[in-house]
């Protein structure tokens, strides 16, 4: 009985974990305790360093980092987040190399095995391998991951993990570049990887090709800002890099220059798609893989298109210069996906965000330019319908022949369980993800290895647009809306990345595996979206479609995330409607929760409601509550509660009856398919145009039924919300305030909910400029607010703020301190690029002496 | 400590008044079982930042058969005492000597541990852990000498 009591307590036994080991007071969980005090003042030892390197921290933790040379200056970043970010490393890269379930358990199995089939980790091994040693790339990697191990090996000296670690037993291995490389994956695929073509699939087996055409357009059908407004030329096809789980293509595919994919756009965008293009096997194929990505973690493939970035410059701005502003819209996490940091070394002054795990920084400015992204939203994942046969097993017919299916083999270990074995079969468009009624293989950009920390580290370095642009020549994925200001005056935007093309095919579905429909090349880089010192002085990207409906490229369709342009739209209003800008005025933008969507819409039903003798007194209250308001979804109006319920029940009285005739399997993949707002965000520019210009549109009719007008429809609709939010708040609609409906989360990146924030309620919603993504509880939104002001050459003045804190220790006081001023607008300012000494601790690390 | 786990199993000593020196033994008799307790208790500390987290059975152990034929429900609570104090030392050493969250860092483990995030809950169970391990010490050596008297 006591060997088993001390067994259990040194090993665990099923879910109970080794106690002994655990709790000890000095050296179990109890060592991370040290990790919760600010730190102080002190020398280290870190073995790698060629010459002292100093760290100053502000009182928010904010580290400047000044080295001699490169190489020490990323060792000492990788050292850094590693001291305050490591369970957020490591989870990332687990997460990537499908060894979650190494750490999680059981749980995590269908993770690892999706990410093992989509290949993150086997992309980042091509990526480092296609990287030369003594590149600038390589040899930050190097230094980097070296900084990472020298904290990973005081850690494990001292005994003081992160509990995350010491909890579950399993420690951190050694950090790698691949590692760093994988975390680039991960944040890759959270903003490139969508599912679209399976739910059109879907789709058009339900409502029927033609419907689905004309409801889902390539082209949205509202009036949208793309930054690029053109005038556009066709200028051929880049041939396209070799993917790294196929290493198709480019050499066995001709280029042949042609656009057939924007000629299937306009059969597409007139309602004529060819019917019965999607068989019962695509169709189940797709519901299966929908199945099997709705199981993964929330956040880990594309979800809300939701970034604002834009520049303002000459008479736009006070002085004459220039502004950035930037607030990538990202699952708001604790800690945050973003480490704040200042690096300088010779050639190399930086000021911004970092991604932990990666070196050098993403987003921020130098000494003379800044810059700052948001994600282009376009189709970077098509789906390819493979021809098998049962008489040949492990083959694929392509290109007239049939062709043997590359294998590997991985074992997945799994905590507390029996290790799961899986095989991944390859073919020349990518890996099989399913074979559930239909073998469907995906080719996604982010499989392509792309050196974005080359690009990155050249960025850092710009010193002008000539240069910023020549940098991002080689970015290939996740393609980006890059935003530039410099101390020159100067502003502009280009959309860097991939952008594939199709010689056939409609890339919106499932396309053929037997050859015609594959990538044949991608948008050459003089030809991508991209704007330098437009004539309105100010350029602005919130995710909508950056050019317009006569670009002669193939982009993605209305479908595939890009925003309905209502941020867009309030963005360029506003910085057109403000002279003479400063950074007050670009804060107030960035805290903007003006929904255009309800100014377009708002008269249009009040419109609808007067006279309507049909209202009772408390519709008439809550229709007085409409008259003059100003838009605002502020958490205390009553009306933005009324008008976002009103348009909820307003989308689902148009579509809900479509929905039902046709049986739209919305359970296969709700966060597409449900009628909810903002989350098919074609079908809110749908009823948005058909309002505001084709009242009489069929589809105000429900099938079967009584002729409808828009009018019709938004007097009920709004009838419905009036019943529903009386029955949920009660009181008079003055009391309807939204923070009663909507609010506003921020998770722990360990699912602990006691160690997240929220939900607190919250103004905004996903169209005001101040994004809150879902409802009711938000949990996406900006991750990062930044202000740059250029006043002279070499003359930046940076604020910034992000929800959160530096250090993901719940216990330490950087843990979520900035959570306050985020919630209030608030700005800190930031480290300069090149300057240093902003704080009172300070680290001095050596080489080779020290304690 | 012979001295602290066998007091109650023997007679009582009974001192003659004014008899110094049987005083001073008296002392000594009651401050060897107390310097006994404090060594077991430095012993476990110490063995605990040492990453020893068994060292409250092995003292337990020790405990159990040098005080065999003590009373039970002494022996026990002693031991529990001991291996509660020698655990709780460190983790006071670190709230209070030097200023780390103690309290907030048993939240936190309690939280990724899916248990509400109380930090008496790992507090306690922390210290239940050390005078388990005490008491399962103590109840072995009982069973090795019940089966060598036997």
């Amino acid at each position: 009985m006591s060997v088993a009591v001390l067994g259990v307590l040194a090993f665990g036994f099923g879910p109970v974990p080794a106690l002994g080991q655990i709790l000890d007071p000095g050296r179990g969980v109890w060592t991370s305790a040290s990790g919760g005090v600010v730190p102080h003042s002190q020398i280290l030892d870190l073995p790698g360093l060629e010459h002292p390197v100093s760290v100053s921290f502000t009182a928010q933790g904010v580290p400047s980092i000044r080295a001699a040379d490169d190489s020490d200056l990323y060792l000492a970043q990788g050292y850094v987040e590693a001291s305050f970010r490591l369970s957020e490393m490591d989870l990332d890269r687990r997460l990537g190399e499908g060894r979650l379930a190494q750490l999680a358990g059981p749980s995590d199995v269908a993770s690892d095995q999706f990410e093992l089939r989509l290949g993150l980790l086997r992309t980042a091994e091509e990526e480092w391998a296609q990287t030369p040693l003594s590149s600038p790339a390589g040899q930050e990697l190097l230094a980097y991951s070296r900084g990472v191990n020298d904290y990973t090996a005081r850690a494990r000296a001292t005994s003081t993990w992160p509990a995350l670690f010491t909890l579950a037993g399993v420690y951190p291995t050694t950090w790698t570049p691949v590692d760093s490389l994988v975390v680039q994956e991960v944040l890759t695929q959270q903003l490139d990887f969508t599912t679209m073509p399976l739910d059109y699939a879907l789709l058009e087996r339900s409502l029927g090709a033609a419907r689905t055409a004309a409801w889902f357009p390539v082209d949205a059908v509202n009036s949208q800002s793309p930054y690029d407004p053109g005038p556009y030329r066709y200028s051929g096809l880049t041939p396209i890099a070799a993917d790294a789980a196929s290493s198709a293509g480019a050499a066995e595919a001709a280029v042949t220059g042609a656009s057939t994919a924007r000629a299937s756009t306009a059969r597409a965008s007139s309602g004529t798609a060819a019917p019965g293009e999607v068989t019962p096997g695509s169709a189940q194929a797709a519901a299966a893989l929908l199945a099997e990505v709705g199981r993964l973690p929330a956040g880990q493939i594309h979800q809300y298109p939701d970034s604002n970035a834009w520049a303002a410059n000459g008479p736009a701005v006070s002085g004459g210069g220039s502004m950035l502003a930037g607030d990538p819209h990202l699952p708001l996490t604790l800690p945050s996906v973003w480490y704040q940091v200042a690096l300088d070394a010779p050639g190399l002054t930086v000021s911004g965000v970092s991604l932990p795990g990666m070196p050098g920084i993403v987003i921020g400015h130098n000494a003379h330019i800044a810059w700052s992204l948001t994600d282009v939203q376009d189709q970077s994942t098509l789906f390819y319908a493979e021809q098998t046969s049962k008489r040949r097993p492990g083959e694929y017919y392509w290109q007239g022949h049939w062709r043997q299916m590359r294998q590997l083999h991985y074992t997945i270990d799994v905590r507390g369980g029996a290790p799961v074995r899986l095989t991944v079969d390859i073919t020349v468009q990518g890996p099989i993800m399913t074979q559930a009624g239909q073998t469907v293989a995906v080719d996604w950009m982010g499989n392509i290895p792309s050196p974005d920390i080359a690009v990155m580290g050249k960025v850092s370095r710009a010193g002008d647009y000539a240069q910023f642009r020549a940098a991002l020549a080689a970015w290939k994925a996740p393609t980006q809306n890059f935003v530039y200001a410099d101390d020159g005056g100067h502003i502009g935007a280009i959309s860097a990345g991939y952008y594939p093309q199709v010689a056939h095919g409609d890339p919106w579905r499932p396309l053929s595996g037997t050859g015609a429909d594959d990538v044949i090349g991608v948008i050459p880089y003089a030809a991508v979206p991209q704007v330098y010192d437009p004539p309105g002085h100010v350029v602005a990207t919130a995710n909508q479609r950056p050019v317009g409906a006569s670009y002669p490229y193939y982009i993605g369709t209305s479908m595939d995330f890009f925003d309905p342009g209502y941020r867009a739209d309030e963005i360029y209003a506003y910085l057109r409607g403000h002279p003479a800008m400063s950074t007050g005025t670009f804060a107030a933008l960035q805290a903007s929760v003006t929904d255009p969507l309800a100014g377009e819409i708002m008269p249009r039903l009040l419109a609808a409601l007067r006279g309507d003798p049909a209202l009772d007194g408390t519709e008439q209250a809550a229709m007085r509550q409409l008259t003059g308001w100003d838009d605002a979804m502020s958490a205390d109006s009553a009306p933005a509660a009324i008008w976002y319920s009103f348009w909820s029940d307003y989308l689902s009285a148009v579509f809900q009856p479509w929905w039902k005739a046709a049986r739209v399997p919305v359970a296969k993949d709700p966060g597409a398919l449900a009628l909810t707002p903002g989350q098919q965000e074609c079908l809110d520019e749908d009823l948005e145009a058909w309002t505001l210009a084709a009242p009489g549109n069929p589809a105000f009719t429900p099938p079967g039924g009584t002729p409808r007008t828009a009018a019709q429809v938004m007097r009920s609709a709004f009838g419905t919300a009036v019943a529903q939010l009386s029955a949920k708040l009660g009181g008079s609609p003055g009391t309807w305030r939204w923070g009663r409906l909507h609010s506003t989360q921020i998770q722990s990146l360990t699912g602990a909910t006691a160690l997240g924030f929220g939900p607190q309620p919250a103004g905004g919603d996903q169209w005001t400029v101040k994004a809150a993504d879902g409802y009711p509880v938000s949990s996406q939104g900006p991750s990062w607010r930044m202000i740059v002001t250029w006043t002279g050459p070499g003359q930046a003045a940076g604020q910034d703020i992000y929800p959160g804190g530096q250090s993901e220790n719940p216990a330490s006081p950087w843990y979520a301190n900035l959570v306050a001023d985020w919630r209030k607008g608030r700005y800190l300012t930031m480290p300069p690029a090149g300057g240093y000494a902003t704080g009172s601790i300070h680290w001095s690390l050596l080489s080779g002496g020290g304690s | 400590m012979r001295e602290l786990l066998s007091s109650g199993t023997g007679s009582p000593a009974v001192m003659a008044p004014g008899d110094a020196s049987s005083v001073a033994r008296g002392r000594r008799k009651a401050a060897a079982p107390i310097a006994g307790y404090l060594g077991a208790v430095i012993v476990i500390a110490a063995g605990a930042v040492a990453g020893f987290w068994f060292l409250p059975f092995i003292v337990g152990l020790a405990i159990g058969l040098m005080a065999r034929h003590g009373r039970l429900r002494v022996v026990l609570p002693a031991s529990a005492a001991v291996a509660v104090a020698g655990w709780a030392v460190p983790l006071g050493w670190q709230a209070a000597g030097r200023g780390e969250p103690v309290g907030a860092t048993a939240r936190t483990v309690a939280a990724l541990a899916g248990l509400p995030a109380s930090a008496a809950l790992v507090v306690g169970a922390t210290l239940l852990v050390a005078a388990i391990q005490a008491i399962t010490g103590v109840w072995l050596a009982r069973a090795i000498g019940r089966r060598g008297t036997a």
